[in-house]
C-alpha cells in the first residue's frame, strides 16, 4: 500500500529535537506492542484513526475540500449533495471500488489516481484536472485508507463473538482486503491477431449475452442487484456511455477483471486474443468500430 | 505540520507498520499435523426435531434448456423421511494436533464444486485452506461463481460454457457462501477448513471423523438454516465414539452422546 509522506519543512533542520522525541515515542509504542503480543493480551494493534485520515493530514483536508460534498465527511457516500444526484456516490467504507485492473477486485494506487483525475465521463463524478499529482496521490491513499477502516469496522462487528479472532487478525485481514496481489498487465494482441465480427459475436453470446442481452442492450437479467442488494443497471453496450471508459485499454480491464461489487465477473479463463475480439465486437456495438475489423 | 503532529504521526506509523507485518494465517499454535497412531473415530448423526419440512421447488427464471432438465429444489434445509438432516457441517473446534490433509493422488479426486443443471453440486463442499478446489461447469452455459467471503479476498469468476474446469484456492479458513448472479437460485457453501477433522452429513444425516488422536474435544455442528451448536466428545484409542445432534427450527440442540 502506498502512503504519501507528510511534506517536510525544508527550511528547518531535519533532525530536530521533535524527531528524537518521535523516535522515542515510536520505540515505546513498539515495545508496548511486543509486550502485548508476548502476554497474549488483546491489545488493539490498530489505532482507530491512522495518520492518513486524521484531521489535519493532507489527505483529510483535500478530501473535505474536493470530495466530501458528495462522498460525505467520513466517506460514507452521504454528502449533502447526494440528494441532487441520480446515483449514490461511492460509500468508501462499505463498498468495493468498481474500476480496477486486478484479479482480486482491489484497486491499485494508479486505478484510484485515474478515477480521481478523470472522474466518470458518463456518471456524475467530475474530473479533477486542477488537482496536482501530489494531491491526487494523497486522495488515492486517503480513500483506500477509508476502505480499510471500513473493513476493520465490519470485521470487528462480524467477529465480535469469535474468541479466535484477535484485533491483530482483523487488522491483517483488513490490510489484505485493500492490498492487491494480482494486478494485470494489459497485453496487446499478437501480430497474427485478426479482429473478426463473427468470432467476436460467438464470444459475446457465450460470455456476455446472459446479462447484457443478445443485442447488447443490457436487457439480459431481470433485476440485477449490486453486492449491497441495491438494483443496478446492466450497461447498454449499444451506447458508448461506458462508466469505466470506452477506450480499448479500459474495456480490456473491465472484461478481464470484472466490476467488483456488481454481478460482472472477472474472466480469468479468457485468452488475450479472445478479450481483444470482444473489445472489437463491443466497440462495433457502440457504433465506434475500431479500424481493421473484418465483417 | 506542528511538533505534536509530527510526534504522533511517527509514533502511530510505528505501530501501524508493526501491525501490518508478515501475515501468518496459520500460526503454528493453531494446528500442527502429526502421525496419528491409534486414533479413534467419531461417528454420528444429525437428527431433526419438529414437523418434516417439505422441499421447496425453485422457480427457474430462465429460458436456458439445461436449467430445466430436472426440477430444482432448494437445499437450504433437507430433511429425510427418517428425520435426518443433510448438509450439516461437523467439525472439531479445539483440536491442535492431528492428521495432515490428504492430497488426493489423482487431481480428479480433488474437492469439486460442479455447476450441473443450474445447481451447485454438492451444496456444501469442504476444502483445506490453501488447497485446490476444482470448479466445474457441466452445463455449457455461462455461470459466474460469486463468492461472499469475510476473511478471504472476494472472487467473482466467469465460467462461460466452453470453460469446463478451473481451480481456486482460499487461504484463510471460513465458511463462504457462493452464488451465481445469472441464475439467482443457485447457492452453495465452500467450507475452507483449518484441519481435516471436518465432515458434511450425508442424505442419511450421518457423518464420520476418523484418525482422531485420543482426547476430549468440542464437536461443533453448523447448518445454514438451523444454526450452530457444540457438544463435548471423548475419543478413546482405536475406539468409536457415537454422537447425536438434534436440531430444530426453534434453534435448539438437545444432542447427547
Amino acid at each position: 500500500m502506498r502512503r504519501t509522506n507528510p511534506p517536510v519543512d525544508t527550511e528547518r533542520s531535519v533532525i530536530g529535537w521533535e524527531y528524537l522525541v518521535a523516535v522515542i515515542v515510536g520505540v515505546i509504542a513498539v515495545s508496548v506492542f511486543i509486550a502485548g503480543c508476548q502476554t497474549k493480551a488483546s491489545l488493539p494493534s490498530e489505532p482507530t484513526m491512522s495518520p492518513t485520515v486524521s484531521p489535519g493530514s493532507v489527505g483529510y483536508e483535500l478530501f473535505q475540500a474536493h470530495c466530501a460534498a458528495c462522498h460525505g465527511t467520513n466517506g460514507r457516500g452521504d454528502g449533502i449533495a447526494r440528494m441532487a444526484l441520480d446515483v449514490a456516490p461511492r460509500d468508501f467504507r462499505n463498498e468495493p471500488f468498481r474500476y480496477v485492473s486486478t484479479m482480486d477486485g482491489i484497486p491499485t494506487h494508479d486505478d484510484l489516481v485515474q478515477s480521481i483525475k478523470n472522474g466518470r465521463v458518463h456518471g456524475q463524478m467530475p474530473a479533477g484536472p486542477w488537482l496536482s499529482d501530489e494531491a491526487v496521490n494523497a486522495l488515492a491513499d486517503y480513500v483506500l485508507e477509508l476502505n480499510r477502516l471500513g473493513w476493520v469496522d465490519r470485521l470487528t462487528q462480524e467477529f465480535a463473538d469469535d474468541q479466535d479472532m484477535t484485533p491483530r487478525d482483523i487488522a491483517e485481514i483488513a490490510f489484505e482486503r485493500v492490498t492487491t496481489e494480482e494486478p494485470i498487465v494489459v497485453a496487446m494482441p499478437s501480430p497474427q491477431f485478426r479482429p473478426n465480427l463473427a468470432s467476436g459475436k460467438v464470444l459475446f453470446m457465450e460470455s456476455c449475452a446472459a446479462c447484457h442481452g443478445p443485442s447488447g442492450k443490457g436487457d439480459g437479467l431481470d433485476t440485477p442487484l449490486d453486492e449491497l442488494g441495491r438494483p443496478i443497471k446492466v450497461r447498454d453496450l449499444t451506447t458508448d456511455a461506458i462508466q469505466g471508459g470506452s477506450d480499448v485499454f479500459e474495456l480490456y480491464k473491465r472484461i478481464r477483471c470484472g466490476i467488483p461489487g456488481t454481478p460482472m465477473p472477472a474472466q480469468p479463463a479468457m485468452t488475450n486474443e479472445q478479450i481483444w475480439q470482444l473489445i472489437f465486437y463491443t466497440r462495433s456495438l457502440m457504433g465506434q468500430p475500431l479500424a481493421g475489423l473484418e465483417r | 505540520m506542528n511538533t505534536f503532529q509530527r510526534i504522533t504521526t511517527f509514533g502511530l506509523f510505528s505501530v501501524l507498520l508493526f501491525g501490518a507485518g508478515p501475515v501468518s494465517p496459520n500460526a503454528p499454535d493453531k494446528y500442527t499435523p502429526i502421525d496419528v497412531a491409534s486414533g479413534g473415530t467419531i461417528r454420528g448423526v444429525v437428527r431433526f426435531d419438529g414437523a418434516r419440512p417439505q422441499l421447496e421447488q425453485v422457480d427457474i427464471a430462465t429460458k436456458e434448456d439445461v436449467c430445466h432438465s430436472e426440477p430444482v429444489y432448494s437445499e437450504k434445509l433437507v430433511v429425510s423421511k427418517e428425520m435426518r438432516v443433510q448438509w450439516a457441517v461437523v467439525s472439531l473446534t479445539d483440536i491442535k494436533t492431528g492428521k495432515a490433509f490428504q492430497e488426493p493422488e489423482d487431481p480428479k479426486d480433488r474437492p469439486t464444486l460442479d455447476q450441473n443443471g443450474c445447481v451447485f453440486s454438492p451444496h456444501v463442499v469442504l476444502v483445506g485452506h490453501g488447497k485446490p478446489l476444482k470448479l466445474l461447469n457441466s452445463d455449457g452455459v455461462l455461470h459466474n461463481v460469486h463468492t461472499w467471503p469475510k476473511k478471504n479476498r472476494s472472487k467473482n469468476i466467469a465460467m462461460p460454457g466452453p470453460v469446463k474446469e478451473m481451480t481456486v484456492k482460499f487461504r484463510r479458513p471460513e465458511r463462504i457462501r457462493v452464488s451465481c448472479d445469472i441464475h439467482r437460485w443457485m447457492e452453495a457453501w465452500i467450507v475452507v477448513t483449518e484441519h481435516p477433522y471436518y465432515a458434511v452429513s450425508d442424505e442419511a444425516g450421518e457423518f464420520e471423523l476418523t484418525d482422531v488422536p485420543p482426547g476430549n474435544y468440542t464437536l461443533r455442528v453448523w447448518h445454514e438454516t438451523l444454526g450452530q451448536f457444540d457438544q463435548e466428545v471423548e475419543v478413546k484409542a482405536n475406539a468409536e465414539a457415537s454422537v447425536e445432534f438434534v436440531l430444530s427450527e426453534r434453534g435448539q440442540n438437545s444432542g447427547a452422546n
